[in-house]
Parts: structure tokens; C-alpha cells; sequence
């Protein structure tokens, strides 16, 4: 009998019983045996980390409204867009003399421009404005109270992705999930594209620390102009 | 009904789609951000998911995505301690049994044929079992594998020369 096949092996670590020539197989077969302790240790890594961690991620963002081009000009636009007197003044994450970044945050019909400590619940949406007035790219990650790494634009992109000079809307607003606790974001703007994956990393680094290192850290070791923002996630 | 659909799916075959995806990837971030994807991807292709097939279906769905991003990121496997010297012909099998050489010829095989090699040659499954997890007639996944077979003893020639 030849290796067994990883459906095989799946079902004997899900505790399904085997047939009688894949559990001879599996005497004989020390390959098969640590494949099968593998597979075990894997499902139960899900069980008890990915599947809590992961499943309120899964469903696909929503778009509030088509993508609109938002010009330096129309910026005065967008807050009358916003519809909405009583909010503050947009407070664009202006870099001196460099590129700006902005978020804005929608509950229900509610829209507000989020800054440092503003309080976000889960089922929020947020969305980015960002202008690069000169860079070439931007990689917008953030790391949240479960220590998690995301790639936020290009959404769970391997590097930085286009961005346009004056401030107009990334594509893909986001749809906060149940980690509690701070959650900061940066965005990198830079010459050439950054590797998301080295970003993942030292943003994981950070998270490892704790919610106080992640209120704490305001900037990456990351070749690339930052700005960044942190809020908190609370539950309404 | 959608979303409790997929975290019943999730919930199912998370874990079989997780430990195949730390098998490809080899680590368990990457394995948790690849089946996060597929599941995203499930998602969005949810009415594809009927009861019978989903498990092939999202296995499919993953196996594409994990060989896409070995490939992205150029890995590859360690070289294996030694180079099989001994004419292929007689015993392709027995030099296919292993995984680390299996791995390599695969990375240097054209795209239509590293699905049904990993899946056959790695994961073990037969030929009908690739077929339906590819959505593929048995008779493609048999011109598969032989086309595979022959890139297998061209690369073992040329190592060996």
C-alpha cells in the first residue's frame, strides 16, 4: 500500500476509524505516522487559535458608496459629503510637507473622522484617504490587541500598491472585527514598494508586547514616511 | 443564512484546509493568513459550496493559492541529501516517493501541471480523487501525470549528467 493520502490522514486525526489497511499501514509506516501527528497537531492549532482569531474576518469588506475620486480641490467636498454639520473639521494626518492620510469610521448612519483614541465597536467601518504628494507607493497595516498583523491596502497584498498624488479614497472599506483593545495603523509611503510581509513582521513584534507597546509605537523601523493612528476597540 | 453557511464550512474544514496549508507553506502564519484567504474566497463563491463536494471544492480553492505563493515567493525546497544516480526508468515510483525531490521537479513544472502533481505525488491522493478536487475528468489527470513523469525523468537526467 502506497503513503496514505492527506484526506486519509485528515479523517484518522478527526477521529474517524480507519480501514483496517490504513491502520495496518500505519504500524509498518513511520512516515505516515508522524504525517498523522502532524495533521493532528495542525487541527488542533485550529481548533484553539486560528478558528477563534480568524472567523469574524472572513466576511468580504463593503464598499459604502462607488469609489470616488476626492481631488485637493473637492476636499471640501467630501466633508459635505460626509453630510454631517456637527462633525470635527477633517483632521488629515498631515506629514510636513509631505503626504497626508486620513480615517473616517461609519456606524450605521453616522460618519466620523478618527483620530488618536477615538473609540471604534466592532462592526464599524473604516475607510482611508490618502494623497502621497510625491511618494509612489503606500502599504497601509495595522496590528490590533490580538496581536495580528493586516495588510489593510493593498488589501493582504505581498507589497506597497499605487497611490495617487492628491488625497482620493483607497479602495475597500474595512469592517472591524471582535479583537478587543487598541488597534494601530500605518501607513508607508515610499520611492519604491515595500515588502509586506517584512512589515507583517515587525508589526507582530509589536503586538507581542502588548496594547501598551501598540498605543506606544507611533513609527516602524521601516524605510518609508509614517503616519500613523491608534484607536480603541470597545464594545458598545 | 450566508454568513452562518460559511462558518459552518469553516468550522468543517478549517482545520483539514489549515493543515494543508502548513504542509505547502511550512509555517503557521503564512498557513493562517493562506486559509483565511480561501475561506474569504469560499465566501465569495458561496453558492458553490453544496454539501458534496465543498470539501474538494475548497481543497481546490487552497492548493491553487498556496502554489501561487510558493511561487511568488520564489521558495525552494532543501535540496535533498542526495541525487538519485540510478536510471529512472525501471522505478519512477520509487524516486517520486520522495517528497523533498517530488517538491522541486514540481517547482520547475509548468503551471497546469503542479495542481495534479502535488496533489497526486504529495498529498497521496489517486488519480479520481485529484479528479474530482479538480473538477478534471480521471483521463486529463492521467495525461497530467504522465506528462509530470516525463518532465520528472528529464530533470533527473539532467541532474545525474
Amino acid at each position: 500500500m502506497s503513503h496514505l493520502s492527506s484526506f486519509a490522514l485528515d479523517d484518522l486525526a478527526s477521529g474517524q476509524p480507519g480501514d483496517t489497511r490504513a491502520l495496518a499501514h500505519l504500524e509498518s509506516c513511520a512516515r505516515c505516522r508522524d504525517d498523522l501527528e502532524a495533521t493532528r497537531g495542525a487541527r488542533s492549532q485550529f481548533a484553539r487559535v486560528v478558528f477563534p482569531r480568524t472567523v469574524g474576518r472572513l466576511r468580504p469588506r463593503r464598499r459604502w458608496w462607488p469609489i470616488v475620486s476626492i481631488s485637493a480641490v473637492t476636499a471640501i467636498a467630501v466633508m459635505l459629503w460626509l453630510g454631517h454639520r456637527d462633525v470635527a473639521p477633517v483632521d488629515d494626518i498631515a506629514i510636513k510637507g509631505g503626504p497626508t492620510f486620513r480615517i473616517f469610521a461609519k456606524r450605521g448612519d453616522s460618519v466620523f473622522a478618527v483620530h488618536d483614541a477615538t473609540q471604534l465597536a466592532p462592526g464599524d467601518q473604516i475607510r482611508f484617504v490618502a494623497g502621497s504628494h510625491g511618494s509612489a507607493y503606500l502599504l497601509v497595516a495595522s496590528i490590533d490587541g490580538a496581536a495580528t498583523a493586516t495588510i489593510y491596502y493593498p488589501f493582504s497584498g505581498e507589497r506597497s500598491g499605487a497611490v495617487s498624488r492628491e488625497p482620493s479614497e483607497l479602495p475597500d472599506s474595512i469592517v472591524l472585527d471582535r479583537a478587543p483593545g487598541p488597534e494601530r495603523v500605518f501607513a508607508l509611503f515610499s520611492n519604491e514598494p515595500i515588502d509586506a510581509e517584512a512589515v507583517k513582521r515587525v508589526l507582530r513584534e509589536i503586538g507581542a508586547r502588548g496594547a501598551a507597546a501598540i498605543r506606544q509605537a507611533r513609527s516602524l523601523d521601516v524605510p518609508a514616511v509614517q503616519a500613523s493612528v491608534v484607536f480603541e476597540k470597545v464594545t458598545p | 443564512m450566508t454568513d452562518d453557511r460559511l462558518t459552518e464550512l469553516y468550522r468543517a474544514y478549517g482545520p483539514v484546509i489549515y493543515s494543508r496549508c502548513r504542509r505547502l507553506l511550512g509555517d503557521h502564519e503564512a498557513a493562517e493568513d493562506a486559509t483565511q484567504e480561501t475561506f474569504m474566497r469560499v465566501y465569495r463563491h458561496i453558492d458553490k459550496a453544496d454539501s458534496g463536494e465543498a470539501r474538494n471544492w475548497i481543497y481546490r480553492i487552497a492548493t491553487n493559492y498556496c502554489l501561487n505563493e510558493i511561487r511568488n515567493r520564489k521558495r525552494r525546497p532543501a535540496p535533498a541529501d542526495h541525487e538519485p544516480d540510478e536510471m529512472l526508468g525501471e522505478d519512477l515510483a520509487v524516486v517520486l516517493a520522495d517528497r523533498d525531490l517530488v517538491a522541486r521537479i514540481i517547482d520547475r513544472s509548468p503551471q497546469k501541471l503542479r495542481a495534479v502533481a502535488w496533489l497526486h505525488h504529495v498529498d497521496g491522493l489517486d488519480q479520481s480523487e485529484v479528479a474530482r478536487v479538480l473538477d478534471v475528468s480521471r483521463r486529463s489527470v492521467i495525461n497530467w501525470l504522465a506528462e509530470f513523469a516525463d518532465n520528472a525523468r528529464k530533470f533527473i537526467q539532467r541532474g545525474a549528467a
